[in-house]
């Protein structure tokens, strides 16, 4: 079904609308889930999430590109889990201490952080579409699919190390890109 | 604040440009539908083998056997004049008193004319169905024991009850 018969089920308030999402992009954002939680009942866990996210949003949102939003929201459900577990493991310390802390703190989601998240997107935009078609693959695959370095390596006929490599070698290329735009991370 | 800052970073590169994350999967809807096609080619000579097997076996099963089920050499007549099917390299061929004969076209019916025969003998040997018989009483056919008999110029070999036709093709050096 196409993105926007989809998305119009969801307009429509049809309960259709989240099977047809898990059936043309339920591996995809398990896979990107996966990627980051390597646990398969946590990405399972996350997928659901993200269908629910979808179904409280759709409307008023209306995504130009339905996959590359759920793949957002998925990653997005993905870190904050991956946080969330990351926190428990260390059960005793101060980290969890801070972790319960922080739910006193109003959302971080400010409009300052938002503004300086949104700037620092535009900036690796800029980065990207500057970089060849290969790299810039390269660069999404690992860091926004998640996908390992030696499953990179492999189809690209190159050897792990060369490949971790090639990574190094972008990733200081955008804090080069970073350093002259003024941030310090 | 490292971690806040990698948070940072990780959010700001979930929200890149659309088109960037539409080429990544694009590539990997390419290595799927490559993968797929490999499986699609290879599921293909699948069946062709398969096709290929069942072809043989069933070839095997329509062509007749003699009665210790050696598959016969090519040619061999199964009684039905009309229905003969040569698939020999050449012709039916019988070779007597140092002449080659082939089987005729037209069957004749040669029943009723049987005191027109002069009886000659039986085939005593055989070569391939892709050679021609060079000795006297041979044939290109598993005949061998059918009676020969002369008609005419022609020769009649008697073929399990039945009467075949042999025109003289040409005679051997004496």
């Amino acid at each position: 079904m196409e993105d926007l018969q989809i998305i119009s089920l969801y307009f429509k308030r049809n309960e259709a609308a989240i099977s047809e999402t898990a059936t043309k992009y339920g591996v995809f954002c398990h896979r990107i889930a996966l990627n980051i939680l390597s646990i398969s009942a946590d990405a399972d866990e996350c997928v659901n999430d993200t269908y629910l996210r979808a179904w409280n949003s759709i409307p008023p949102k209306k995504p130009d590109k339905l996959g590359a939003w759920l793949g957002k929201v998925v990653r997005n459900i993905a870190f904050d889990l991956w946080k969330k577990n990351h926190r428990q493991k260390r059960y005793a310390g101060m980290e969890q201490l801070l972790s319960e802390l922080e739910d006193c703190i109003p959302s971080p989601a400010t409009v300052e952080h938002q503004i300086e998240e949104q700037e620092l997107t535009e900036v690796i935009n800029t980065w990207l579409a500057s970089l060849p078609q290969n790299d810039r693959i390269l660069f999404m695959r690992r860091y926004w699919n998640g996908e390992t370095v030696n499953t990179i390596a492999q189809e690209n006929g190159m050897s792990p190390a060369n490949m971790a490599k090639k990574m190094y070698g972008l990733r200081q290329n955008l804090k080069s890109k970073l350093e002259k735009e003024g941030y310090s991370l | 604040m490292k971690e806040k800052e990698t948070s940072k970073l990780y959010n700001s590169i979930t929200n890149v440009d659309n088109q960037f994350i539409g080429e990544a999967q694009a590539i990997n809807r390419k290595k799927k539908i490559k993968k797929f096609g490999w499986l699609k080619w290879g599921a293909l000579a699948a069946c062709l083998c398969l096709i290929i097997y069942g072809a043989f076996t069933i070839f095997n099963l329509l062509t007749p056997t003699s009665e210790n089920n050696q598959q016969l050499d090519a040619g061999t007549l199964d009684g039905d004049p009309a229905g003969y099917e040569q698939t020999a390299d050449i012709a039916p061929m019988v070779c007597i008193n140092r002449a080659l004969y082939q089987i005729a076209g037209d069957q004749p019916d040669l029943v009723g004319k049987e005191d027109e025969f002069s009886y000659l003998g039986e085939i005593s040997s055989k070569v391939s169905s892709s050679q021609k018989p060079t000795e006297d009483f041979q044939a290109n056919d598993n005949i061998i024991g059918s009676k020969v008999y002369q008609y005419d110029e022609c020769i009649v070999v008697e073929i399990n009850g039945q009467y075949w036709l042999y025109e003289l093709l040409y005679e051997y050096q004496k």
